[in-house]
């Protein structure tokens, strides 16, 4: 089942997106639930504050997992970085990497899409999926 | 002190305990809409000097990586930062980007 929503380029959006994945996924176990909230939150930042860019959020939720897209119009490049403990910032996408199964980047001439996975059977293997995100 | 910003719901309070520790009790959500709202409280209370500061995060229902970045910097500022009462998947983040280096997590 697909469900998504566009949302401007301001900060409000963020919340606006969480709320809208927090609702979508609501019968989910609490812990899935709030991985996505989070991850959408870090995604949605990105959009509007470093790309300064409206947003498109997706939701497809299977049997097995849930998959989230979040695009812009951005032409920067997204990256898993791992920052000093001392360093405020620049933990976006390590969130990401961390909390999902999966996760990657595609690009369009128009448009930029990163995209997550988080298993929600009981057989995910979360030790294995900043591996499998490094080769995506 | 009680604040609440217009664009996500945040409210801070701010109390000192009988020994001299501010405490900020820190509740709704935090993002990057309304981290600044936070940091320009948190600056008021460092004003003061004081050697410790705690968050009780015990009301806060949501927080992402803007918000773990005034906790940051927070502790850059005081020589000890406690956080109390952060949510599962938080511990989960704090733990797993070795920031528990730089704060005292309470369970």
């Amino acid at each position: 089942m697909r469900s998504s929503r566009s949302f401007p380029a301001e900060l409000g959006s963020v919340s606006a997106a969480r709320h809208f994945a927090r609702a979508t996924l609501k019968d989910l176990p609490g812990a899935t639930v709030d991985a996505v909230e989070l991850m959408v939150s870090e995604l949605a930042t990105n959009s509007v504050k470093h790309a300064d860019s409206a947003f498109n959020l997706v939701i497809d939720r299977e049997a097995t997992h849930v998959r989230v897209e979040v695009s812009d119009s951005g032409a920067g490049e997204p990256t898993a970085r791992d920052p000093p403990p001392s360093e405020p910032t620049g933990r976006g996408l390590r969130i990401v990497d961390l909390m999902s199964d999966k996760w990657g980047v595609r690009r369009s001439p128009q448009s930029k899409t990163v995209w997550f996975l988080l298993q929600t059977d009981s057989t995910g293997e979360r030790g294995t999926a900043s591996d499998e995100a490094m080769r995506a | 002190m009680a604040e609440l910003s217009p664009e996500t719901e945040l409210s801070i309070m701010t109390a000192v305990g009988a020994d001299g520790v501010p405490v900020m009790s820190v509740g709704g959500e935090l993002d990057s809409s309304n981290a600044d709202t936070l940091g320009e409280a948190v600056a008021a209370v460092i004003a003061n000097r004081p050697e410790r500061l705690v968050f009780d995060l015990a009301d806060l229902r949501f927080m992402d990586s803007a918000g773990i970045a005034v906790l940051i910097g927070a502790a850059g500022e005081v020589e000890l930062v406690e956080l109390r009462s952060l949510s599962a998947i938080i511990r989960r983040v704090v733990e797993a980007t070795g920031l528990t280096t730089i704060f005292k997590v309470e369970s």
